[in-house]
Parts: C-alpha cells; structure tokens; sequence
C-alpha cells in the first residue's frame, strides 16, 4: 500500500477539484475515481460573486483534502498560501506550486526549493510539484519532503509523459514517493507512469474535461489499479534486437542441415 | 467605522470581532482562513480579535483547484 510520510493511501490516483462543470460532477467524478487525495486551492472571498462552499461536500465525501498554493509566484508566497492551508482545513499537508510564468505554467525551481526547506522546518508535510528534475527530486529529498511530484508535461495540456526518460531516473533515485503530476491525458498515459514505478498519480484536466468526466474517472480508476498490477508482475526488459519467442531451429530442417 | 474587507470598504459596528463579522456574513468558521493586515489570525483569537477603524481583513475560502 502507498504510503506517504506516516500515512497509508488505499488508491494510488490522486484527483484535483478544478474545470468541473458543477459541483455534482465533480463529487461523482472524484467518487468513481476511488482517488485517496484530492486537491483544493484557495481565494480571497469575493463577497460581490457569492462563495461556493465545495468544502463541506468534500469533507462529507471523506475525500483527504490536499491543499495547494496555486497563484504564488515567490517562495514567501508560497509559504504564506501552505500556512493559510493548515490554519483553514488543519493540515500540515501542502502541495508547493510555484509557477510563475502564466503560459507554460513551468514550476520555478529556486523559489520551489527555498519555500519547501522552510515549510520541512516548520513541520508541514511537503509535496512539491517540481519539473522532471532528478536532480532537484534528490535535493528536495534530502531535505525532507514527503513526496516528490515531477510534471509529465505542462499543467493541463493532455500530452502525457513528455518528460518520460527524466522520470524513469527520478523514479529509480527516489527514496520517498513519485507523484506524476501534470499533463496525463488519458487513462493509457497514467498507467504507463505507473507502469514505470511512479508510486502514483494525479489527474485533474483529463478527467474534468473529458465529456462524461465520471465515466473517465473509472476509467483512471481501472487504468491505474491495472498498471500497478503490472508493475508488480514485473514487465519484461525492452531490447533492440528480436528475441524468438518460438523455435527457429529443428522444424522445417534438422538442425546443422545444409 | 470602516474596515477593508477583501479589498473591499466597509462599515461596521465598532468592536466587532472576528467571530461575529464571519457570522453576519453567514460564514460557517471551519471553511475560512482570516488574515489581518498581513498576519493569519488562528481560529482560537477569532473571538477576542476586535477590529480596529482602518484594519485590512482579508478571508480565503476553499475553491476548485489540481
């Protein structure tokens, strides 16, 4: 079973909350998803728009809340968005993104760095989504955080596991476990990250985007269950050269025969 | 007297705490974090937190997030 700091996960596909078309959706998407974690960000209040509590139906629904800090741009940011977290849903889990630049939504990899060695040092469970960075996953580690969740490709893009030889390595260095997090666009793509090792995943644009997001959570569900299974038979090596599965030899012609 | 409130002014009664300006705001306690002016004010002060004419007040909710 999954386990992450000192807590046992019963799935190994985490899901986020956003670009649902309703609230509705969204709680049967995550249902049929079996997802063990689930994201949320935080806001100011906008008092003139109303404020949709999706809170309460989570928190209902058992769903463990993740919070992230989605909007900072800084270190100091970043910080002050997990101590919120912890004040609004008491957790010290906390989900570090840092992306600065509003296209590629690419996470920031000082800022990440600095605002993750502080929050360790404050007591919160930290789970950075970082670039597929071995080298960065290793330095992150070695600071104590409690999970590493390197991108596949860029947020909400659906183009699955661009990053992929870069994971295989942070997978292979990793003694704390690998998220993939970001740009898994359908169920093959999540079970081919967690085919590779990845200890799980998380999906949020596949699934909310899709058109029935709750039919294409179960199929996450099931993708992911099956590539763990997978992993754990222990998948055959790929080689460049053929390598007979029948025998070429003493059928059509003995063998040494002219 | 006049507080910010998100970003926005506002008048309220003088001596108001925290406790009782999420309340006339239908705010249920367990959903919010509250900031004043810069400083996340834990749940345990919110009812001995009074505001002061001027305080910037900022509370964040929970919203739909990956």
């Amino acid at each position: 079973m999954l386990t992450i700091a000192d807590t046992q996960f019963s799935s190994r596909l985490f899901t986020g909350t956003g670009k649902f078309s309703d609230a509705d959706t969204m709680l049967d998407a995550i249902s049929a998803s079996d997802a063990s974690m689930v994201t949320v960000a935080m806001k100011r209040i906008d008092f003139t728009r109303g404020n949709d509590d999706i809170l309460k139906p989570l928190v209902k629904a058992g769903c463990k809340l993740l919070p992230n800090t989605s909007g900072a741009r800084t270190a100091k940011e970043a910080i002050f968005a997990a101590e919120l977290g912890r004040e609004m849903l008491a957790t010290e889990w906390v989900k570090v993104e840092i992306h600065p630049d509003p296209r590629y939504l690419l996470p920031d990899p000082m800022e990440t760095f600095d605002a993750c060695a502080e929050l360790v040092k404050q007591g919160f469970k930290v789970l950075p989504y970082v670039h597929a960075d071995p080298v960065l996953c290793c330095r992150l580690q070695e600071i104590g955080c409690a999970a590493v969740m390197p991108l596949g490709s860029p947020i909400g893009s659906n183009q699955g596991l661009a990053s992929a030889p870069f994971l295989k390595i942070i997978i292979e260095q990793a003694q704390v476990p690998v998220i993939i997090d970001a740009g898994i666009g359908s169920p093959a793509q999540a079970m081919q990250a967690i085919e590779l090792g990845a200890d799980a995943v998380l999906v949020n644009t596949a699934i909310a985007s899709a058109r029935d997001p709750v039919a294409m959570a179960a199929c996450f569900r099931d993708a992911v269950t099956v590539g763990r299974q997978a992993f754990e038979a222990g998948l055959g090596q790929v080689q460049t050269s053929a390598s007979a599965s029948s025998p070429l030899t003493g059928f059509l012609r003995a063998q040494g025969a002219a | 007297m006049k507080l910010i409130i998100n970003a926005v002014a506002e008048e309220v009664l003088l001596n108001i705490s925290i406790t009782t300006l999420l309340e006339q705001r239908d705010i249920a306690a367990n959903s919010v974090a509250v900031v004043v002016n810069g400083v996340i004010t834990p749940r345990s002060s919110w009812s001995t937190t009074i505001c002061q004419a001027n305080d910037e007040i900022e509370i964040f909710s929970a919203v739909a997030g990956g």
